[in-house]
C-alpha cells in the first residue's frame, strides 16, 4: 500500500514536471517566434542580396486579380523568406546544421576538408570529344606550320584529392586527360598540368569556394611549361593581393558560405615591355588585361578581363613577331598575366562566345602560335570548339582548293596556251580564282 | 498553407491563436471556419469554390439522408446513399485520374464528407446536423491538407464542446514541435540527401538499398511528422484526435503494421467498406474478396499510376498469405525475426511508390537482390552510406519508442528539475532556430553570371 502509494506520488510528481516543461517550451519558442516577427515588421526590405547576386521579391500589392489566382499568396510567400531577418545567417546556419550531420555534397557540389568546395568533375562526353579530337588534328593538319601548344587543366578535386569528403565518387579525370593527349596529333606538344601541379604542393593552387584555379596555381604551370611555349628566359614577377574575400561560384551553388578566398595578381618586375587591350565587341581599349571594379562584384574571378570575352587582342611593345592565338575557356583569363612580355601580339578567342571564323584571326594577325588552354570539366564536354574549328578548318580547305585550283588551271592554260583551244573558259573561271586568293600574300594584304 | 511555411509559423498561427483565445464562446467556431476559409484559400483560392460545393451538397445529403433513415428505415434510403457516394467518388476521381490538377486535400476531405454520410446513414449519429458545425468538419485547418480523416461521428462529439485550455495549448504545442522536427529536420533532410542518391550513375545493390531505406524513413517521418503537427494544432484548439501512427516499423506482421500506419484511413476502410462487406465473419472466398477490396482501394487512393494498384495488391497479397497460410508459423518465429521481415516486406514495397512506371519498379526491385546491379558495393554507395549514417541512425531510434521513453525517464521521472530539464528546453529552442534555418535554406537560389 505504502509502496504504490509512493509510486503515485512520483507519478504525479513526474505528470507535474512533464506539464511545466511543455509550458516553459510553448513560452522560449513563442517568444522566439514574436522576437522574429517583430524584428520581421520593423527591418526595412533590401532591394538586392549580395551573396545571391539578385534582386529580393518585395511585398507584392494587393490586387483582386492575385487574389482570385493565389499568385497574391504565392508573391507573399517569396517575398517573406525573401525579407526574412538574418536570412543570409539562417541560410548559414543551415550548413553548420549539415557538417555537424557529417552532409558533404550539396547541390552537384562536395563539401571537403579545410573549407575547399569542388565540383563534381564531368564524366568525359564520349561523342563531343571524339569529334573535339578529330577536329583539332584535322586544324592541324592543315597548320603544321603553327608552333602548338596543348594545356587541359584537371578540375580541383584530382589535384586536392585529400582535401575530398571520404570516399566522395569522382572520375578519373587524370586519366581521362592522358588519354585524351595520346589521341591528339604527335606534332602538338602536350603540357602535363596534372603532374605539375600534384608536384606544386597542395595549398592555393584552387579557390576554396570558386572552380577556378588561383593565380598561384596557373604560376606554377606558367613555371614549368615556359619552355614548352618557347619562353627561354621568363622575367621575375610581382604578387599583389587584391581582395580577401571572393566567396565564388562552388559557394553560390552549393548554399555554403562558409569559406573565403583571396585573390592575387601577377604583375612583370621588368617594365621593359608595355602592352594594351582591345575588346573588338564592345570597342574597348584599356591598359591593363586586370579590370579592380570587377573586385567591388560579387564573381571577383572577373578582375581578369572582366570576364570572357568573344575575342580579345593584346598589343605589347615586344618587337619580336610572335603572335599568340589562345584558344581558351576561362581558366586562361588568369594565364594570360604571365604571357604578357614574350609576345607582340596574343589573341584570345573563347569559341563559346566566338562565332567568327577563327581562319580570319590567324591571317589578321598573322597568328605563328597557337595554344589551347582549357579545364577539363569544359573541354571533355564542349562542342563549341569543334564547331570553331571544323569551320576554320573548312574555309582553309577551300581556299588552299582554290589555289591548288588555280595552279591547275594556270598549268591547263599553259597546255592550252601550246593548243590554242579553250582558251577562253579557262580565262574567266581560272583568273578570277587566283585573284581571289591572291596566292600567300592575301592575309598579310588584309 | 503548409505548416512547415514561414507565413504559417510566424503570421497565420500566432495571429489566428491570440484572436481566438480572447474571443467568447459562442464566436470562436465561426471564427476558426474563417480562418480555415483563409488556410485553404492561400495558394489555391480556385480550389475553394469546388470543396464549398462538395460540402453543400453533402450536407444536404447526409441530412436528407438522416431523415430518410429515421422515417423509412437504412433500406429504403441505400439509394441516397449510393448517389451521393457516386457523386463523391466521381468528383474524386475526375481529379484525381484525369489531367485536370488536383484541389490541395481532395483525397482526404472527400473520404471525410464520406465518412459523415456513412455515419448518419449507419445510425452512429442523429439526423440532426448544424451548417456550421459540418462546414468545421470538413474545412478545419489543421486536418484539411493531410488528415487525419477525422470520423463525422468523432468530431461531432466535441464541435460543440471543446475548451481551449492552456494544458491543451502547450501539450499540443509541444506534439506540434515534434512533428516540426520529424519534418523539417530529419524528412526534408532525408529528401535532399536521397535526391542526391539518385543522381548518382552507381546503381550497386547496396545504393539501391540505400535508397529504398531512406525514402522509406522519409516517408514516415514526412507524414507521421505532418500529421502530428495536425493533431497538436488541434489540440491547441481544444480538439482531440487519435494518433494516426503508432511507430509502424515495429509491427510484426503486415496486418500489425496496417494497424500502426495512417491509422485514420485504415479505420475508414475497415469501418466503411471492410465491415460493412461483412469483414471476416464470412465464407472464405467472401472474406477474400472483401480484403481485396479494401487493398485495391487503398492502392488506388494513394495514386492514380499503376503503381499504386500494384502497391496495394502486393500489401493485400502479403495480409492473405500471412492470414491464410503462413500466419501461424510465422508468429512462432523470434520477435526480432518477425520484425525484420516484416519491415523488408514493406520497405520493397516502397520501390512501387517511387519509382515512375512498373517496368522501373521491377527493375528496381531486381537491383535490391543483385539482378541487373553494377555489382554490391562501390567507393560511390560508401560515400552515400556515410553521407546519411547520422540522419539515418536518428531517424531509425526514433521509429521505435526507446528514444522517447529514454528521454521522458531522463527529464521527467525523477520529479525534480534536473540538469537534464533545462537542456531539454535549450534543445526544443536551439532545433527550432535550425528548423528554420533549413526552410529559409531551401529558399536559396543564387545566380551567378557565366559559371565556366
Amino acid at each position: 500500500m505504502d509502496q504504490s502509494g509512493k509510486q503515485a506520488k512520483r507519478e504525479a510528481m513526474s505528470a507535474r514536471i512533464k506539464r511545466l516543461h511543455q509550458s516553459t517550451v510553448f513560452k522560449v519558442i513563442a517568444a522566439i517566434v514574436v522576437l522574429l516577427f517583430v524584428l520581421n515588421l520593423v527591418t526595412k526590405s533590401k532591394d538586392y542580396s549580395e551573396t545571391e547576386n539578385r534582386s529580393l521579391a518585395k511585398r507584392p500589392g494587393i490586387m483582386a486579380g492575385g487574389l482570385a489566382d493565389g499568385s497574391y499568396f504565392k508573391d507573399f510567400d517569396t517575398y517573406y523568406s525573401d525579407q526574412f531577418v538574418l536570412r543570409d545567417q539562417f541560410v548559414k546556419l543551415k550548413f553548420i546544421g549539415n557538417s555537424l550531420l557529417h552532409i558533404k555534397e550539396s547541390s552537384g557540389v562536395y563539401i571537403g576538408k579545410k573549407k575547399y568546395q569542388f565540383e563534381i568533375p564531368v564524366t568525359p562526353d564520349q561523342k563531343a570529344l571524339d569529334r573535339t579530337v578529330k577536329k583539332i588534328n584535322e586544324f592541324y593538319d592543315v597548320h603544321q606550320e603553327m608552333k602548338t601548344t596543348m594545356m587541359v587543366v584537371p578540375s580541383s578535386a584530382v589535384i586536392l584529392k585529400d582535401y575530398l569528403p571520404s570516399n566522395a565518387a569522382v572520375t578519373d579525370q587524370a586519366k581521362d586527360i592522358e588519354e585524351f593527349y595520346d589521341r591528339i596529333d604527335s606534332g602538338i606538344s602536350t603540357v602535363d598540368v596534372t603532374s605539375i601541379l600534384e608536384d606544386a604542393g597542395k595549398d592555393n593552387l584552387y579557390y576554396k569556394t570558386d572552380h577556378h584555379w588561383t593565380s598561384q596555381g596557373a604560376y606554377k604551370v606558367f613555371q614549368k611549361s615556359a619552355a614548352y611555349l618557347g619562353i627561354d628566359a621568363p622575367v621575375g614577377y610581382k604578387k599583389y593581393l587584391v581582395s580577401t574575400s571572393f566567396k565564388g561560384t562552388l559557394s553560390s551553388k552549393s548554399g555554403d558560405f562558409v569559406g573565403k578566398d583571396k585573390v592575387e595578381i601577377y604583375v612583370p618586375k621588368s617594365d621593359k615591355v608595355s602592352y594594351y587591350v582591345t575588346y573588338p565587341a564592345s570597342q574597348e581599349k584599356r591598359a591593363s588585361i586586370f579590370k579592380p571594379e570587377q573586385l567591388k562584384t560579387k564573381d571577383k574571378y572577373t578582375v581578369f578581363f572582366g570576364g570572357n570575352h568573344p575575342l580579345v587582342e593584346i598589343n605589347t611593345t615586344a618587337d619580336n613577331r610572335r603572335n599568340l592565338l589562345i584558344v581558351k575557356d576561362s581558366y586562361a583569363n588568369s594565364f594570360v598575366q604571365f604571357l604578357l612580355p614574350y609576345y607582340e601580339k596574343i589573341i584570345i578567342v573563347d569559341p563559346r562566345y566566338y562565332y567568327d571564323n577563327v581562319n580570319m584571326v590567324l591571317s589578321n594577325y598573322d597568328i605563328n602560335e597557337i595554344l589551347y588552354l582549357y579545364s577539363a570539366d569544359t573541354l571533355f564536354t564542349d562542342t563549341s570548339l569543334a564547331d570553331s574549328l571544323d569551320a576554320a578548318t573548312q574555309a582553309q580547305k577551300e581556299l588552299e582548293n582554290a589555289e591548288s585550283y588555280a595552279e591547275k588551271v594556270k598549268r591547263e592554260q599553259e597546255e592550252a596556251d601550246s593548243g590554242g583551244e579553250e582558251e577562253e573558259t579557262t580565262e574567266e573561271s581560272g583568273g578570277e580564282e587566283t585573284d581571289d586568293s591572291g596566292g600567300d600574300s592575301g592575309g598579310e594584304n588584309n | 498553407m503548409a505548416f512547415n511555411s514561414l507565413v504559417f509559423i510566424f503570421i497565420f498561427l500566432p495571429i489566428v491563436l491570440l484572436i481566438y483565445r480572447f474571443i467568447p464562446q459562442i464566436a470562436k467556431n465561426i471564427f476558426l471556419i474563417i480562418a480555415s476559409l483563409l488556410f485553404y484559400a492561400w495558394g489555391s483560392p480556385e480550389a475553394l469554390l469546388l470543396i464549398l460545393l462538395s460540402v453543400g451538397f453533402n450536407f444536404f445529403a447526409a441530412t436528407g439522408i438522416g431523415q430518410h433513415v429515421r422515417r423509412h428505415g437504412q433500406r429504403s434510403a441505400k439509394i441516397h446513399l449510393a448517389v451521393a457516394v457516386i457523386f463523391n467518388v466521381g468528383l474524386l476521381a475526375v481529379y484525381k485520374y484525369t489531367v485536370l490538377g488536383m484541389p490541395i486535400g481532395i483525397s482526404f476531405y472527400t473520404f471525410s464528407v464520406m465518412s459523415c454520410l456513412f455515419d448518419v446513414y449507419y445510425g452512429k449519429t442523429g439526423p440532426d446536423m448544424n451548417f456550421m458545425d459540418f462546414i468545421l468538419y470538413v474545412m478545419f485547418f489543421p486536418k484539411i491538407i493531410s488528415g487525419p480523416i477525422v470520423q463525422w461521428a468523432d468530431f461531432k462529439e466535441q464541435v460543440r464542446d471543446h475548451a481551449m485550455s492552456r494544458e491543451g495549448l502547450y501539450e499540443g504545442f509541444n506534439l506540434f514541435m515534434i512533428g516540426f522536427f520529424k519534418k523539417v529536420l530529419l524528412a526534408d533532410k532525408l529528401g535532399e540527401t536521397f535526391s542526391s542518391v539518385f543522381a548518382l550513375p552507381d546503381q550497386t545493390v547496396g545504393m539501391a538499398w540505400i535508397g529504398v531505406i531512406g525514402y522509406g524513413l522519409q516517408l514516415y517521418m514526412d507524414f507521421s511528422g505532418y500529421s502530428d503537427m495536425a493533431i497538436g494544432l488541434a489540440k491547441m484548439f481544444g480538439f482531440d484526435f487519435k494518433k494516426n501512427f503508432d511507430y509502424p516499423y515495429t509491427s510484426k506482421n503486415i496486418s500489425e503494421f496496417w494497424r500502426r500506419w495512417h491509422i485514420s484511413l485504415g479505420a475508414w476502410f475497415r469501418d466503411y467498406v471492410y465491415i460493412p462487406l461483412g469483414g471476416s465473419r464470412v465464407s472464405r472466398p467472401k472474406h477474400i474478396r472483401n480484403l481485396m477490396a479494401v487493398w485495391v482501394l487503398t492502392g488506388i487512393w494513394h495514386g492514380s499510376t499503376l503503381n499504386f494498384l500494384i502497391w496495394g495488391l502486393y500489401h493485400g497479397a502479403l495480409v492473405m498469405l500471412d492470414k491464410f497460410v503462413i500466419g501461424s508459423g510465422f508468429s512462432r518465429m523470434p520477435d526480432r525475426l518477425q520484425k525484420f521481415l516484416t519491415n523488408v516486406a514493406v520497405f520493397i514495397g516502397w520501390v512501387f511508390f517511387f519509382t515512375t512506371g512498373i517496368g522501373n519498379a521491377f527493375r528496381y526491385i531486381g537491383r535490391l537482390f543483385g539482378i541487373g546491379a553494377a555489382g554490391f558495393w562501390s567507393s560511390a554507395t560508401t560515400f552515400c552510406l556515410t553521407e546519411n549514417l547520422i540522419l539515418f541512425v536518428v531517424t531509425i531510434l526514433c521509429c521505435g519508442p526507446w528514444l522517447f521513453n529514454t528521454y521522458e525517464k531522463l527529464v521527467f521521472a525523477n520529479g525534480r528539475k534536473r540538469p537534464a530539464y533545462y537542456i531539454s528546453i535549450v534543445l526544443y529552442a536551439v532545433l527550432f532556430v535550425f528548423g528554420i534555418a533549413n526552410i529559409l535554406g531551401s529558399t536559396w537560389s543564387s545566380f551567378m553570371y557565366a559559371a565556366f
